[in-house]
C-alpha cells in the first residue's frame, strides 16, 4: 500500500505544487485514517519522503517541498517549491521547461535560470556540501 | 546549492570557513534530477540499490569519492 501513497503523493505534487494531507490521501486512495498514516510512517522511514517531526505532514517529497522555501520551479503559470537549488532542477527534468530561481548564497538574491528544449540559460553551477553517503545524515541540511 | 559561477561557490566557501565539495554544472543535474526521481510516480518504482546509484552517478561523470556510497 506504501507504494499507492507514494505514488499519489508525487501525482498530487505534481498536478498541485501542494502536499496532500492525511485526509485527502485517505479519501482519494479510499483508505483509513491509520492506514495512511502507517504508510507515510514507513516511506519515512525508507527515506522516500520527509514528514515534520512528530506529525504526519508532509515536509518533504523530493525534489518537492510541502513547505515555501527559497527555491521554486514555475512551468507556465504555477510554481512548485523545492528543497534546494539542485531540486528546483531536478523539478524542471520532471515537469518539463520552465523557469527556475534560488537565493543566491553569496549576495542574497534571487538568481532565475531558464530551461528551453532542456537547455539551461544563463550557464550556473550546482554545488554539493556532504557526499553523497551522507546526503541522509541531515536532509534538511543537504 | 545554486550559484552563477564556480568562482562564486569559492567566495562563498572562503567565506564559510568550509570545504568544496562538489561542483556540478546545471545541465549535469538537470539529468541527474531526472535520473534520480523521475520513477516516483509509479507505484512499481523501487528505490535503487547502491550500486545502482553509483553507476547512474558514474554515466554523467560523477566520480569518485564524493560520489561513493562505500
Amino acid at each position: 500500500m506504501h507504494r499507492t501513497v507514494r505514488a499519489f503523493i508525487y501525482r498530487y505534487f505534481r498536478d498541485e505544487a501542494a502536499a496532500p494531507n492525511v485526509a485527502t490521501i485517505a479519501d482519494r486512495l479510499s483508505l483509513s485514517t491509520s492506514a495512511v498514516e502507517d504508510a507515510l510512517e514507513r516511506l519515512a522511514e525508507t527515506h522516500t519522503i520527509v514528514l515534520q517531526p512528530g506529525t504526519h505532514t508532509i515536509w518533504m517529497a523530493h525534489p518537492f517541498s510541502g513547505v515555501p522555501t527559497d527555491h521554486t520551479a514555475t512551468v507556465a503559470d504555477r510554481t512548485w517549491f523545492a528543497n534546494c537549488g539542485w531540486d528546483s532542477i531536478a523539478i524542471l527534468a520532471l515537469l518539463g521547461d520552465g523557469t527556475f530561481a534560488s537565493k543566491d548564497p553569496l549576495t542574497g538574491a534571487t538568481n532565475q535560470w531558464t530551461v528551453t528544449d532542456g537547455t539551461i540559460v544563463p550557464d550556473g553551477v550546482v554545488h554539493f556540501l556532504v557526499p553523497a553517503r551522507q546526503f541522509w545524515d541531515d536532509i534538511g541540511y543537504t | 546549492m545554486a550559484f552563477r559561477s564556480e568562482g562564486d561557490v569559492e567566495l562563498w566557501v572562503r567565506s564559510r570557513g568550509t570545504e568544496v565539495g562538489a561542483i556540478v554544472d546545471m545541465q549535469t543535474v538537470l539529468q541527474l534530477g531526472h535520473d534520480w526521481y523521475s520513477g516516483r510516480f509509479d507505484p512499481n518504482w523501487d528505490r535503487p540499490d547502491a550500486d545502482d546509484v553509483v553507476s547512474m552517478f558514474a554515466s554523467l561523470g560523477l566520480t569518485g569519492p564524493f560520489w561513493s556510497l562505500g
